[in-house]
Formats: C-alpha cells, sequence, structure tokens
C-alpha cells in the first residue's frame, strides 16, 4: 500500500483510538462490568443456565465454533480432492459457457509433480484475483494471481530486506520466477509474471487436526499450534518449477468437486434443497444471486443456515405469538434436518451439520424467553449470529 | 454455580484493559453512540460466558474484535438495545460526543465511495490494518483466517482499492457520515 493510501485510510477514520481513549464515560464502564459478572448465575432467556452453558459448551465446542466459523467468517473447509494425475478430460465434455469464458481469463497451472491435488480454490473465475491451493499429504500451496502491473509494487513490497531471504531465481512457464524465503522459518513464496498476471505463490501450515474448525482460529503467533509447512528450498523449488500450463479442460477438470463453478450455484442449490423442507417466504433465488460461494461446503451450509434461519425465526414468532400450529410445523421441519441429505454429505468436512443439529434439537427441549429482558444475550441472537442469519435471504424476522 | 474469584478477576482485568478499544472499534463501524455502547455490551457479555475460550495476553483483543464484528452484524440486524446499563453508557457517550467530536478533520479524497465499492471482507481487513492497527498474523485471529492468507488477502484488498481510487474521477470530499455508511 502507498503511503498516501495509508494516509487516506487513516484520515477517513471518524474515531481516532486516542480520541476514544479520553472520552469521559463516568462509572458507566465500571457498572457495566459489574453487571456482568454479577448476572453470571442468572438464568439466560432460553432457559439455561450459564453454567449449563459452559457444560454444553465443553461438550462440544466445536459446534458454536463451527456456528460463528463457517458461517459468519466463512471458513473454509479442506474437502475431498480430486487427483490431477489420474484427470483425463474426456473429448467432447461440455463445459457451462460461464465456466469456460471464465476459465479462458485466469492464469491456468498445475503441477506435473505427481500427487497434487487442487484442494480449495476461492474466486477462481475471477479474471483480476483469485487463488487455488494445491495439497500434497500434509504439504499444500496457495497460488494467487494478481493484474501483472501491479507486480513492481508488491515485489517491493515482498522484498524486505532482513524478514524475507531471497535465494536464486528459477523459471515457471517459461517465465523467470523468484523465490523467497521468510527469514529463519520454513515459510517460502516465489513470484513471477504470466500473460495479463502475476502469481504469488505461497506454502500453507500444516494445522493440526485437532487445531482444524477451532473457534476463532488464531494465526500464526497468535497462541496457536507451531506451524511448519514441510517445505525445504529444494522441494519448493521443485513443486514451483513443476507448474505447467494447463488447457481450460484440464483446469476445469482439475477442480474437485467441492468447487461449484460459474453457471452450477442454481442447480447446485436446487439439488441441495430438494429433500428440505423450505419456510414460507423463503426465496431461493436471491441465494442464488448474493452468493459468491463457490465451494460445495460453504454454499451448503449458506442454503441450510438460511434454510435454519427462518425455520428458527418462524419458531420464534410462534412462541411469542401463541402459534402452536407455526410453532410444531417449524419444530418438525428442523427435526427432519437429520435426514437432509446435503448436511450428511457435509458431515465428512466439518461440523456445521452438528450445528443445526443442536438447533433443531433444542427446538425440541426449550422455549425462548422475551428477548426484551436486559443484560444477557438472547438465544435469538445467539442463533441469528451463530448461523450467520445476517444478510441469508431467510424470511424476515 | 457460581464463577471461581479467578474467573472474576480475569475478566475484570480483560474488561479494563480493553473496553475502550472495543468501544473505539464499535464506534468507527456503528451507526452512534447507542449502537456501539450495546456492541461494547454483548461483545463483553460474550467474552465472560466464554472466559475459557479468550486467549491471554496480546491475544486477547484480536479474539474480542473477532466477538464484535459478529456482535456489530446480528446488532444491524435486530436493532435490539441491550439493557439498561447499556443504555447508561450509551447516553454518556451520546453526550460526550456531543460536546467533543472525535474528530474535526472530514475526511477528504474519494476513499469513501471507493471503499463503498470493496466487499464487506476486503473492507474490513483494510480497516482492521488501516484503523485498529492490526497486523496480518492479528487480522487473521480478528477473521477466521489463516496467517498467510491474511497477508495475501490484505495485498489483494489493496489492490482492489488502488484500482477503484485509480478508476475514480476526482469528487467533491465524502462527508463524514459517509464514510461511517460506507462500513456499516
Amino acid at each position: 500500500m502507498t503511503t498516501d493510501l495509508d494516509q487516506l485510510l487513516r484520515d477517513a477514520n471518524p474515531a481516532p483510538q486516542n480520541a476514544v481513549d479520553h472520552l469521559d464515560l463516568g462509572d458507566a464502564p465500571d457498572l457495566l462490568r459489574r453487571a456482568m459478572v454479577d448476572e453470571e448465575p442468572a438464568t439466560t432467556p432460553n432457559g439455561r443456565t450459564a453454567a449449563r452453558q459452559r457444560r454444553w459448551r465443553r461438550r462440544g465446542p466445536l459446534l458454536v465454533a463451527m456456528a460463528f466459523s463457517f458461517a459468519v467468517l466463512g471458513v473454509f473447509a479442506v474437502a475431498s480432492v480430486d487427483r490431477l494425475d489420474r484427470v483425463s478430460p474426456s473429448p467432447g465434455q461440455a463445459w457451462a459457457a460461464e465456466a469456460v469464458r471464465a476459465a479462458k481469463e485466469v492464469p491456468r497451472v498445475l503441477p506435473s509433480e505427481p500427487g497434487w491435488t487442487i484442494s480449495y480454490a476461492d474466486e477462481a473465475f475471477d479474471g483480476e484475483f483469485g487463488s487455488v491451493q494445491f495439497a500434497n499429504g500434509n504439504r499444500a500451496v496457495e497460488l494467487t494471481w494478481y493484474p501483472r502491473k501491479e507486480y513492481g509494487r508488491y515485489f517491493k513490497d515482498r522484498d524486505r530486506g532482513s524478514e524475507t531471504d531471497r535465494f536464486e531465481d528459477g523459471s515457471v512457464t517459461g517465465e523467470k520466477a523468484v523465490f523467497f524465503r521468510y527469514a529463519d522459518s520454513d515459510d517460502y513464496f516465489a513470484m513471477w509474471k504470466t500473460g495479463k498476471h502475476f502469481i504469488e505463490a505461497r506454502v500453507q501450515p500444516d494445522i493440526p487436526p485437532e487445531w482444524k474448525n477451532k473457534p476463532m482460529p488464531a494465526g500464526e503467533g497468535m497462541g496457536g499450534p507451531p506451524l511448519t509447512s514441510h517445505f525445504d528450498e529444494a522441494s519448493f523449488r521443485r513443486f514451483i518449477t513443476s507448474l505447467r500450463a494447463a488447457s481450460v479442460d484440464a483446469w476445469l477438470s482439475g477442480m474437485p468437486s467441492s468447487v461449484i463453478k460459474p453457471g452450477e450455484s442454481a442447480e447446485a442449490i436446487d439439488r441441495m434443497l430438494a429433500d428440505v423442507p423450505t419456510p414460507k417466504g423463503f426465496d431461493r433465488s436471491r441465494l442464488v444471486d448474493e452468493s459468491a460461494t463457490r465451494d460445495r461446503y460453504q454454499l451448503g451450509a449458506a442454503v441450510t443456515g438460511s434454510v435454519a434461519c427462518g425455520w428458527l425465526r418462524q419458531w420464534v414468532r410462534a412462541i411469542r405469538a401463541g402459534d402452536t400450529d407455526q410453532r410444531e410445523e417449524a419444530i418438525e421441519a428442523m427435526a427432519s434436518a437429520r435426514t437432509w441429505s446435503i448436511l450428511k454429505t457435509m458431515t465428512a468436512d466439518g461440523a456445521y451439520p452438528q450445528v443445526i443439529w443442536e438447533y433443531a434439537d433444542q427446538m425440541r427441549r426449550d422455549t425462548p424467553a422475551s428477548p426484551a429482558g436486559g443484560g444477557a444475550v438472547t438465544f435469538e441472537q445467539e442463533f441469528e449470529s451463530g448461523l450467520g442469519c445476517l444478510g441469508s435471504n431467510a424470511p424476515p424476522r | 454455580m457460581s464463577p471461581t474469584p479467578p474467573d472474576r478477576a480475569r475478566f475484570e482485568q480483560l474488561f479494563d484493559r480493553h473496553h475502550r478499544a472495543v468501544l473505539g472499534y464499535a464506534l468507527r463501524r456503528s451507526g452512534g453512540p447507542h449502537d456501539a455502547a450495546d456492541v461494547v455490551a454483548d461483545t463483553f457479555l460474550v467474552a465472560w460466558r466464554r472466559l475459557d475460550d479468550v486467549p491471554l495476553g496480546n491475544d486477547a483483543l484480536p479474539w474480542l474484535f473477532g466477538v464484535a464484528r459478529r456482535v456489530l452484524a446480528n446488532h444491524r440486524r435486530s436493532a435490539q438495545r441491550r439493557g439498561d446499563l447499556a443504555a447508561r453508557l450509551g447516553e454518556q457517550l451520546a453526550a460526550q460526543l456531543a460536546s467533543t467530536p472525535l474528530t474535526h478533520s472530514q475526511p477528504h479524497g474519494a476513499i469513501g465511495p471507493a471503499l463503498a465499492q470493496l466487499s464487506s471482507d476486503d473492507r474490513e481487513i483494510l480497516l482492521l490494518s488501516a484503523w485498529e492497527g492490526l497486523q496480518p498474523a492479528e487480522i487473521a485471529s480478528v477473521m477466521g483466517l489463516r496467517g498467510a492468507t491474511a497477508r495475501s488477502r490484505l495485498s489483494r484488498a489493496r489492490g482492489r482499492l488502488e484500482r477503484v481510487l485509480s478508476d475514480q474521477t476526482p469528487s467533491a470530499p465524502p462527508h463524514h457520515d459517509a464514510i461511517q455508511e460506507v462500513v456499516r
């Protein structure tokens, strides 16, 4: 970022922290803090005591975690992958026109070293910026592409003297590639130009299984586990120089089944909803239009989360209004979530289905109190936040 | 079951150390003092209830920002107010802000409309860096990303913002409110 841009952003800050630090807040913060601590033993609006909430949390920390991290933050799951070396594009295979058009606009490279697969793709069909991740066992490399004209500025940003060590240049698809390593680490990256873009390839840390899907995962150096890339200079160089230009067909064929390609979203959503009861007013077309998700797991979370939001809202409304029919309909619909095909297939990749099922169980067990009570995070807020109902296409509250 | 004294002490320390930073975060993104007060109340209530999950030391603040981010998103939809005490904090804040505005200078240039053209994630990554002064590893913690991913996304967001800015013709400086509208 240029200094000018930094300054522009800083100037746009409506509440600089040093000004906030000097505000006279009187005794309000003290009262607030004391009230929170004193409130702990109280029964929460949905009938659970705080202590019980803690036990539940210990039993299933993943559940809250997944609700937050998947639905709200959009943390991805590494989905099942197709082996690139098994891919043999079928002659005349028909791809959606949108997919072909989009694939033509991005830099398409695939590793020729055996054993590597595309494990994840993010905006992989974005002509300007996008990324794919290749994985092989416990090693992974993410390739991100940018407009070529940005290369000089990015290079300057990356070439940081004592922070990065530059080692011998190499060649990728006929272009010179520059290799770097962050000082005293096994964190490698490389940059090279290709066509209208330049690519930056970075090794990815191996996250121990017990840390995957953790709530608000710590970043490097933030109290998380020690991270290693399992690369050394030679193996990183070998991987990078093994990259070869790929045809549109090979590129599209190499995408894991978890990636929803352009033009496939509407059909994919329809398939996901085939055995899912939707609440009145549920508008699946908005989900199609608004969804930027192209990973099947994420799309599944967005779709089922929206449905669940709708049923939960109906349930809360019905309880307030004393409408038994509406309440029972919502409970019954959510109870059927155990059999939703999309959730069953998602269980292999993460715990989001458990989040939905936990809410369904809770609907059977509990009744929410009025959220008007002061001081407590209400159950309604809990699921609105936990399921990421904001921005979903569930019927409004 | 009552909370243990060490729990209380730790929470009180957490609150005292970070409530101003969370308040600042909320003020920079919310519609006004009452909303910001609500966000502070909800964020620390979540922290109190999930005290076991709150990281120790300097890692706690990015964790709190992560919670505040979600609380804020939820709050925008629910438009609900917290209890009396949050309202009291809101009143105190409103009174203070009426007499002592936080900034005197108007934001200038095309940054407001340019930010509005970015995705909410790109925008938040840029603001966490520029306004909260967070490093990529800390941004990763707030956003639920890995450090390397946060670094590359920050670069990408910067690139996008610069591109948007370069595409814009010079225009009148956006009003202060426009900036806040953008970050909502």
